[in-house]
């Protein structure tokens, strides 16, 4: 009952809570996750992430959903696959070409609420210099004061995106097009 | 896995009988034309790379969004700009597409954060081993002899192995296919001299790709640019050989092709004992 009076909307799937007016609440990226997985020669995943790469903020208005805004980006940089030549392949002109593209960002463009504990969001996704539309359906975990006293929620989402839309085609169909993402985002405001 | 190794081992052969049969019917057009034979034959290998460049890049990216994109433009600007019949086109050509490439290599990282003193350094660093190199390797390629082709070719398989432990398998590929068509070409039609168009073709190629690799990739710079120089080191130890003991010019062009051989398994080395490279897979 008392989730209900306080849960508002965040991450276009975040809740914030008993605000009126809109919040932002800023991401943050040691309790925040980008996991993926690519299949390999058809055999195996291979499993990865951006090791405390994103950031970036969500603005919730709890009185009107739609108004929330979701802007994300993620250091190219900070991917890790547990293996570095691997992680060097992956960063390289081949694939992601960090250098060149050091930030994979998101900014969304509608947000609507399905219930309480879901949300549908769509935004631009930019990947390797592509930018493309995507919607996703963001899962709201939890929310509460954080050990600081400061407000933080958490959304989950996972999604599938297809490399070659974003122009990464080197290793096609060896590598898997398919690429899983989950994005856990815990953000705070104060 | 079998199928892309496949794919991998028919854009090499495809590359192989492109540039053969080319160079081939090229040499036999212009069979009694040899200044014509040169402009056609640097003219194809600029447009086999380009396609190559292409097939690699999984299209024709226009405009081109990553350095590496780029290559296959510069390769015909080159070539364009080293037709114009005017006296003083081979160094206007070099200059200029030289600069090109240099500067749609290094503009993508500066507008990522570089400042203009590392932009500056790396530019003129690089403008200037570019022209050298092509200085000392333009005299080789007015005869027809087996060692300018090897000289051309040696180096880009060596450089095709440290991109691929540098972790551009990409870009990997596409120093073999320029091995195998400058090796092919010459082949084809070895009875006349390649020319100059075509050394600065392969040469702008062989350049952009360590550019690229050493920038983009984990090819540390040093190690790019000793690879870059070995073939004119080489030429320019061999002319002093000669000059020393009055070597014939039978033992010069041994000693510069074991030259190259010793050279290039060096870097080999050296680059080992730097990156300690393991394989990617």
């Amino acid at each position: 009952m008392k989730k209900s009076i306080v849960t508002a909307l965040f991450l276009g799937c975040l809740v914030a809570h008993s605000a009126i007016a809109a919040e932002t609440f800023q991401v943050n990226p040691i309790e925040s996750f980008v996991l993926f997985k690519v299949n390999r020669l058809g055999i195996a995943y291979v499993y990865g992430r951006f090791t405390g790469g994103l950031s970036g903020t969500i603005t919730t208005d709890p009185a009107a959903p739609d108004k929330s805004k979701v802007d994300l980006e993620v250091k190219t940089d900070t991917l890790d696959t547990g293996y570095a030549q691997r992680d060097k392949d992956i960063k390289s002109p081949d694939f992601l070409n960090v250098k060149q593209f050091p930030l994979i960002t998101f900014k969304s463009t509608s947000v609507q609420k399905v219930n309480d504990q879901q949300y549908t969001v769509t935004g631009d996704l930019t990947l390797h210099g592509v930018t493309k539309p995507v919607t996703v359906q963001v899962n709201i975990i939890g929310q509460g004061k954080g050990p600081k006293g400061d407000v933080q929620a958490g959304v989950e989402t996972h999604f599938t995106i297809k490399r070659s839309e974003y122009d990464v085609k080197y290793g096609l169909p060896a590598l898997g097009d398919d690429v899983e993402l989950t994005v856990a985002v815990t953000g705070a405001h104060s | 896995m079998d199928a892309f190794l496949i794919s991998k081992l028919a854009f090499l052969v495809a590359v192989g009988v492109a540039s053969f049969a080319a160079s081939a019917v090229l040499g036999r057009l212009f069979s009694k034309q040899p200044e014509r034979l040169r402009v056609a034959l640097w003219w194809c290998l600029a447009v086999i790379l380009a396609l190559c460049c292409a097939w690699v890049n999984g299209g024709w990216p226009l405009p081109p969004r990553e350095s590496q994109h780029w290559i296959g433009y510069v390769l015909l600007f080159a070539a364009l700009l080293r037709s114009i019949p005017v006296p003083t086109a081979q160094l206007i050509s070099a200059l200029a597409s030289a600069t090109f490439g240099l500067l749609v290599t290094l503009l993508p990282i500066a507008q990522n954060g570089w400042d203009p003193v590392p932009f500056g350094s790396w530019f003129f660093a690089g403008l200037l081993s570019f022209l050298l190199v092509r200085l000392v390797l333009h005299r080789e390629f007015e005869t027809a002899s087996l060692r300018a082709p090897l000289l051309l070719a040696v180096p880009l398989l060596v450089t095709a192995v440290l991109v691929f432990f540098a972790g551009s398998a990409m870009l990997a590929e596409l120093a073999i296919a320029g091995a195998v068509a400058v090796a092919v070409a010459y082949f084809a039609v070895r009875s006349s001299a390649l020319g100059r168009g075509f050394v600065e073709i392969t040469l702008l190629f062989h350049f952009l790709l360590l550019l690229n690799c050493s920038i983009y990739a984990d090819l540390p710079p040093g190690l790019a640019w000793l690879q870059w120089i070995v073939p004119a080191l080489v030429i320019l130890a061999g002319r002093l050989l000669r000059l020393q003991n009055r070597m014939t010019r039978h033992w010069q062009y041994t000693v510069t092709i074991a030259g190259l051989g010793v050279a290039e398994c060096l870097v080999g080395a050296l680059f080992y004992w730097v990156v300690k490279p393991t394989v990617p897979f």
